[in-house]
């Protein structure tokens, strides 16, 4: 072990057993390596144990025991943060939710729900069908990503264009602070007095404590969809497309885009009819009263043949809609017909600069010889490039590294972000010293000693220092992008 | 009504270094309370029974600093007033649609230290939905920032939640970013007399299956509905509850929308429905949005409860001849307690408001009150578990309480 010694390995394992049984432990070497990293395959480090608390108390047993014995502890969904956000950097112990699934409530009358942290996304969609509301946040790993995790990194998704990102919906949080405390912010009430640390909790990637209930904000459905393909000859033109369609004060549902090389993957891998010779597709769902909606689309086909669609095609029938957004949805799945790794980033830049990073991105792929592929929440200025590589060679690892900080800092100087919806986790402390000041990070570093005044709940994540005081001891063990550079 | 500080010296800076400047050189040195203010609308907020210190405006920091209209978002100084934002966005068809009350006075980034909102956050929201990025000062003049200009951004702690209804307690915002969207083309509200609040608690739930997408709905108690209909100049029964729905958009989305809701509430319970009218909706709206700023009363509450407790609480405040307004689709409710009763009635009916609120774990606040009340009851309602985690994070801010001191819950 890493971080205890061998007594106080044995005392901790044996202490977690108490509370939640043999078969809530993991702590053989083999068990351990599937928790080694997430969906951010090039940083890994295993923990020492995981252990999969079924109820709240037990959670608050087992935050105490990590306190007493001075252990590092770091919380897990389903493990798809593409962004290190679940790497037990340093080892210690990682609480895994997944077994906290439970719909707790659902209130219609008063538009909420309550659920447990581990709930897959998909499945509270599924117990809404029918309602005539449904939860708006569906990140494209909806299917296999918990809503505790979804909390901890605010997720966006497609649909996040008009609907906003989960801090839009969630109403109030319980959850068990680092120092082993049941606390709770907010509820099904919209306002309660002081400040918002619902809000500030959303997005705070497990730093401030373990969550173990969310309210979250139901919402309507739609009356009425439109779901539009538009299909460009160039990425340029499907660029100055969705700057014409929100220019003209239209925000669809949801407008995405895909280049040619994700789409050649997604034909092979869902035959839908793509065409493969086309530059790049926009996937556009307008959405709302039927009154309207049809206008809309009609607005939007005329927008996208003034900028040079070649054609736009519309989703017949609902099986045909459901098709093209599986296909938008599981584009990351067909991705393994093109490589045996990839590393997808996340950068954010004002919607009219899309064509600039675009650019920038087709450049670094040039001059790093590094394939990459694009399908991203265009209609946000969402930037998803897939850096296509093979993770056997350190060479290949170096040069993807340093394609990605190109198109990072890239997003920086135009006047964006490095993240738009899978956090900061262990990949991107390197840039948050290059989006904020000194002054801005001292603040922030200050809220986590309140929250976190020891540092042990997910040290080593989003803040460019070390845990907090008494957790000095904890390094990365892989120090990633640093260790490439 | 609480008084704003007496004694009291006044800056207003031109820039956010000045600000900052200032700041920085009071914690090093007189170390006075410092009372953030923009438009000065919201004085009540300040901390209580404090008489001296600084009143430190923003109201001149208040240039647009980018306005990217095809990336509909704007970044102004925080002491802009929020009809000049108004009007800067509708030059490109654009807005804010968040209704603030007196918005000819009001800053931008008073407004979003006091949290304030209006009807239309059924459907559009707060701003928690639209503030992006800011920029601000901390009590020792550093100056800090948070988010950015883009509208999906999850780098950091979100500062800009935490900012959001802090009334200046936190730091002293001097930049905000803010997404906008289209302007909608026409609004029209539709008046529904009902028999009792029985039957508007009926036809709320009727409206969450609606086919129609309203983008507020109110209820008004009979003296609320006097007032109103004084107030908007319109012309409507006010002799029985009424429920009051608004919808956005084009003029054909309005026709359908309306046809549909009348076909919708067809009800024996239901009295009439009657639409208002383009102007009077919007004068309607106005109304609406000032009404907390109820003028001389000896106390105005704000209400917090689930959406389906409404209804009884709406009884309730009738049967004491509160004027009191309701957001039915947030659970929020402001009332003013009527003149004629004296100080004892008045605090025994706050008591027994309170208690309501509280039986499904709600609150219920002051948003002002003259004495004996100001003094003898708490503004801030029940004490919840999370107020020692808000202490803990006003001290790591202004570990000398320097802000806007007893503006916070917990203090």
């Amino acid at each position: 072990m890493s971080s205890t010694t061998e007594s106080s390995a044995e005392q901790l394992i044996r202490r977690f057993r108490d509370v939640v049984g043999e078969d809530g432990l993991l702590y053989r070497p083999e068990e351990l390596i599937v928790y080694e990293c997430d969906g951010y395959v090039v940083e890994k480090n295993a923990p020492d144990v995981v252990v999969f608390p079924s109820t709240t108390p037990q959670i608050v047993e087992l935050v105490k025991i990590c306190n007493d014995l001075n252990v590092p502890f770091v919380p897990r969904g389903a493990g798809t943060s593409l962004a290190g956000g679940t790497l037990p950097v340093g080892g210690g112990v990682m609480i895994t939710l997944t077994r906290m699934q439970e719909i707790l409530e659902i209130n219609y009358r008063d538009r909420y729900a309550i659920v447990e942290p581990g709930l897959v996304n998909v499945h509270l969609t599924q117990a809404l069908k029918g309602s005539g509301y449904h939860y708006a946040p569906d990140p494209s790993s909806q299917g296999a990503c918990t809503l505790g995790g979804n909390v901890a990194t605010n997720s966006g998704g497609p649909h996040t264009l008009k609907y906003g990102v989960t801090v839009n919906h969630v109403l109030g949080i319980e959850y068990v602070s680092p120092q082993g405390e049941l606390m709770r912010l907010g509820g099904p009430q919209e306002e309660m007095p002081g400040y918002d640390l619902t809000g500030m909790f959303v997005g705070s990637e497990g730093t401030f404590g373990i969550c173990t209930k969310i309210w979250v904000r139901l919402t309507r459905d739609p009356a009425a969809h439109r779901t539009l393909l538009g299909i460009f000859e160039t990425v340029k033109d499907a660029t100055e497309t969705i700057s014409a369609i929100i220019g003209a004060g239209i925000i669809p549902a949801a407008l995405e885009m895909m280049d040619q090389g994700i789409i050649a993957a997604l034909e092979e891998a869902f035959h839908f009819g793509f065409p493969l010779d086309a530059g790049a597709v926009l996937l556009i769902e307008t959405d709302g009263l039927e009154v309207s909606v049809e206008q809309e689309a009609l607005d939007i086909e005329r927008l996208c043949s003034e900028n040079g669609a070649r054609e736009v095609r519309r989703a017949g029938t609902e099986a045909e809609r459901q098709l093209l957004w599986k296909c938008r949805k599981q584009a990351f799945g067909a991705i393994g017909r093109l490589s045996p790794s990839y590393c997808t980033q996340d950068g954010v830049v004002p919607r009219t600069k899309l064509p600039e990073i675009l650019e920038c991105i087709t450049e670094s792929s040039e001059r790093h010889g590094i394939r990459v592929v694009n399908v991203f929440h265009a209609g946000d200025g969402n930037i998803h490039p897939i850096l296509l590589f093979d993770e056997r060679d350190p060479e290949q690892i170096k040069r993807v590294m340093a394609a990605s900080d190109e198109i990072l800092n890239r997003c920086i100087d135009l006047g964006g972000s490095v993240t738009g919806e899978h956090g900061i986790g262990v990949e991107k402390i390197s840039f948050m010293s290059r989006l904020f000041t000194e002054d801005d990070l001292e603040i922030m570093g200050r809220i986590r000693m309140a929250m976190n005044p020891t540092g042990s709940c997910s040290p080593s994540k989003m803040l460019p220092t070390a845990g907090a005081c008494g957790m000095e001891h904890i390094e990365r063990s892989h120090p990633g992008k640093q260790a490439h550079a | 009504m609480s008084q704003s500080p007496k004694s009291i010296t006044e800056f207003s800076p031109v820039s956010a270094k000045e600000l900052a400047r200032f700041l920085r050189d009071n914690s090093k040195g007189e170390r006075s309370n410092v009372f953030p203010v923009g438009g000065r609308t919201a004085l009540q907020f300040l901390g209580p029974h404090q008489t001296t210190g600084t009143l430190l405006s923003t109201h001149q920091i208040a240039d647009v600093i980018d306005y990217p209209a095809r990336d509909m978002t704007i970044t102004v100084g925080a002491g802009m007033r929020t009809s000049d934002l108004s009007k800067i966005l509708a030059e490109e068809n654009q807005e804010l649609p968040i209704d603030i009350s007196h918005n000819q006075r009001a800053t931008i980034g008073g407004a979003i230290s006091c949290n304030v909102s209006g009807p239309r956050r059924y459907e559009q929201g707060t701003f928690r939905d639209y503030l992006i990025g800011m920029a601000a000062v901390d009590a020792e003049g550093k100056e800090f920032h948070a988010g950015g200009r883009v509208v999906k951004n999850v780098a950091g702690y979100d500062l800009c939640k935490l900012m959001i209804g802090s009334r200046g307690t936190l730091g002293v915002l001097t930049e905000i970013t803010l997404k906008v969207k289209p302007k909608q083309a026409h609004l029209e509200a539709v008046w529904i007399n009902c028999e009792s609040f029985e039957i508007i608690d009926l036809l709320c739930e009727k409206m969450l299956n609606s086919a129609t997408r309203p983008v507020a709905m109110e209820a008004f108690t009979p003296a609320a509905c006097q007032f109103v209909v004084a107030d908007a100049r319109i012309s409507f029964p006010t002799d029985y509850p009424v429920m009051l729905v608004f919808y956005e958009g084009t003029e054909k989305k309005l026709l359908w929308q309306i046809g549909m809701l009348r076909s919708e509430l067809d009800h024996p319970g239901v009295r009439s429905i009657e639409e208002v009218g383009d102007e009077s909706s919007k004068l309607l709206l106005g109304t609406l949005t000032e009404f907390p700023d109820g003028g001389d009363v000896p106390a105005t509450f704000q209400a917090n409860m689930r959406p389906s407790r409404v209804a009884s609480f709406l009884e309730y405040c009738t049967s004491r001849n509160i004027s009191a307004v309701a957001r039915l689709g947030n659970g929020i409710v402001t009332g003013h307690l009527p003149d004629d009763i004296g100080p004892e009635t008045q605090k025994s009916v706050l008591d027994e408001l309170s208690a309501h609120t509280h039986k499904d774990g709600g609150n219920l606040i002051l948003l002002n009150a003259e004495e004996p009340i100001a003094s003898e009851l708490s503004w801030w309602g029940r004490a919840e578990q999370s107020w020692s985690v808000m202490k803990a994070i006003k001290q790591s801010l202004d570990p000398s309480g320097l802000l806007n001191p007893g503006g916070t819950p917990f203090e």
